[in-house]
């Protein structure tokens, strides 16, 4: 029994550590209201965090997503964990969540990383909406 | 087990080796704070609506309440106050606010989680006060702010902080269409806000032990110590909000935990009847942790926790006494690390309650003297306001000292200290003040050697 509790402690050390350990690189914004922001409005956001660009295409398969900024090409991956929304405020409407398949080809998108080290998978995709 | 021996093993050993690596990503606060961006932070937390509901930053965080809000103050108000959108605004009737729950406990509604089901997926929770913020938001995870440590979009900032109240807080409708129903806050107002937020109350942590003359609140700094029966300073490092350094490492700040407040029984808000959904704390979906409030600040600006759950300063001790805290995976973690988990007796409870009143009422003192001083540079901007506010931090430091039957020497001289700074309201003399100032002095003389 005494044993079990130390390990429970242990784990939830252990927990805590890792908690901290992913503010090495990883940002923890609230993610409700971020929905409600639009496309680089974001604050404290840069193309150190987060990168906006426009969908060239998508890999289902793959899961990810490539995007267009200015002269290059980048591709990012989408998780169970990645939240798309879509930005409808350029037509004056709420933001809602949206899915892969709203990331067409030619729209605009930010994408906030999980790890802006890494910059391997996206923690959220928004979608402009025109 | 030796408890230090314990709290070093368990926690320096898993702890440490990570969080000393960590970079804080949080901006360190501003070593000299400029008072252009003071005052127009200030004006923009009382004044600026962001072309929302009518809200302000200061309809909730009032200064007069210690930048919080209580339910008393709320039952003074008028029912046009734009606390009260939700009853004024057809448009905010339903899933904005439940004023079953504001009215009678100060709960604001929050969708901490989402607002996919705004009628079922939401938490209420009360106002934390902004005082000592310089002091207690960094962290080796990154900023914490709000009850949880996720209260702003964006890269987490007390800066971006605002950004996401105005869109819960202060929006005309719940579509919260930016331009349409709030406008977004600039990165100038950001700047100023988080300026303005940061100057407020103390600056820096207490060094403990003091030299408490008070033979119980002197025992009750003991016992917050002791690593053996208190244990309050692990967390709670010189009644601060940060974790022992020779514990949780250098860098560690603010830290997270379950501490088991949501399983409290009986907590006011649920016995009313009124949808309470679970809060899940940290992150989404929720980890079921909380940040480590600052306790300088704690015995004046209740009810406590996240969730208004407790009223007195006394009853939020008596928390780690009990099963809620005791079973909690914080409560485990110490009863791990120290071999035992936390079991006061009633006088003990009182005791340590009783130096978190005196070291309440010291910080009081010293905003109350430096409020004045302050005018000058701008910080709440008016002689007036800020004598009105130098008499309410005298006012709270001998209504703590009062409730907690404490040095009743301390409570006479504020009282002589109170009404000579009202009567300084509208004739401000300098000496006068001069003088009030020394009176509040003597009383801080009374209460620490």
């Amino acid at each position: 029994m005494r044993e079990t509790v130390i390990m429970k402690s242990l784990r939830t050390m252990g927990a805590l550590g890792v908690a901290c350990l992913l503010g090495v690189s990883a940002l923890q914004g609230q993610a409700s209201t971020e929905q409600f922001i639009p496309i680089g409005q974001s604050p404290g956001m840069s193309s150190t965090y987060s990168m906006i660009g426009e969908v060239v295409s998508v890999d289902r398969n793959a899961g990810t997503v490539t995007v267009r900024l200015d002269a290059e090409t980048r591709t990012v991956g989408i998780t169970d964990g990645t939240r798309i929304w879509l930005d409808r405020s350029q037509m004056q409407q709420g933001a809602t969540t949206g899915s892969v398949a709203d990331l067409q080809p030619g729209r605009n998108v930010e994408i906030k990383y999980v790890d802006y080290e890494a910059k391997e998978n996206a923690d959220w995709i928004k979608v402009g909406i025109t | 087990m030796n408890p230090m021996l314990g709290w070093k093993r368990v926690c320096r050993d898993v702890l440490f080796a990570g969080v000393a690596a960590s970079i804080m990503s949080c901006r360190p606060p501003p070593t000299t704070i400029p008072p252009d961006a003071v005052s127009r932070g200030r004006d923009l937390f009382f004044n600026e609506t962001f072309e929302g509901n009518g809200r302000t930053c200061g309809t909730c965080h009032r200064a007069e309440e210690n930048f919080a809000l209580t339910a008393e103050f709320v039952a003074k108000l008028p029912p046009d106050d734009p606390l009260f959108v939700a009853e004024t605004n057809p448009d905010l009737g339903q899933n904005f606010e439940n004023p079953a729950l504001l009215r009678p406990f100060g709960l604001i509604l929050e969708n901490q989680d989402g607002f996919g089901d705004l009628a079922n997926n939401f938490n209420m929770r009360g106002i934390p006060h902004t005082l000592g913020m310089s002091t207690s938001i960094a962290s080796a995870g990154g900023p914490r702010t709000g009850w949880s440590g996720d209260g702003a979009p964006g890269d987490g900032s007390l800066r971006s902080f605002a950004t996401g109240a105005v869109i819960q807080h202060f929006t005309k409708r719940t579509d919260r269409v930016a331009g349409v129903d709030f406008r977004l806050p600039n990165d100038q107002e950001l700047d100023d806000l988080e300026v303005f937020q940061l100057s407020l109350g103390r600056q820096e942590d207490l060094s403990l032990p003091l030299l408490l003359t008070g033979f119980v609140a002197a025992r009750g700094q003991e016992i917050f110590i002791d690593r053996a029966s208190g244990k309050c300073n692990a967390c709670h490092f010189n009644a601060g909000a940060n974790g022992d350094p020779t514990i949780f490492g250098p860098t560690a700040g603010n830290l997270n935990f379950d501490t088991g407040v949501e399983v409290l029984p009986d907590q006011p808000a649920d016995l009313t009847g009124e949808l309470v959904p679970p809060d899940d704390g940290f992150g989404n979906p929720g980890m079921g942790e909380f940040n480590t409030p600052s306790l300088v600040e704690a015995a004046d600006t209740g009810p406590f926790f996240h969730n208004n759950a407790v009223e007195t300063i006394e009853g939020a001790v008596a928390f780690y006494n009990g099963a809620s805290f005791n079973n909690s995976p914080a409560g485990q973690l110490i009863a791990g690390a120290t071999g035992s988990g936390i079991n006061l007796d009633a006088t003990q409870v009182v005791a340590v309650a009783a130096f978190l009143r005196v070291i309440n009422s010291l910080d009081n003192i010293d905003q109350s003297i430096a409020l004045p001083q302050r005018s000058d540079q701008g910080v709440f901007g008016s002689t007036s306001q800020d004598l009105f506010l130098a008499a309410e931090e005298a006012i709270d430091a001998r209504t703590v000292l009062r409730a907690g039957g404490l040095h009743p020497e301390a409570v006479v001289l504020l009282t002589s200290a109170i009404h000579a700074i009202q009567a300084l309201e509208g004739r401000y003399r300098a000496g006068e003040m001069n003088e009030a100032i020394a009176v509040l002095e003597q009383a801080r003389d009374a209460m620490i050697g």
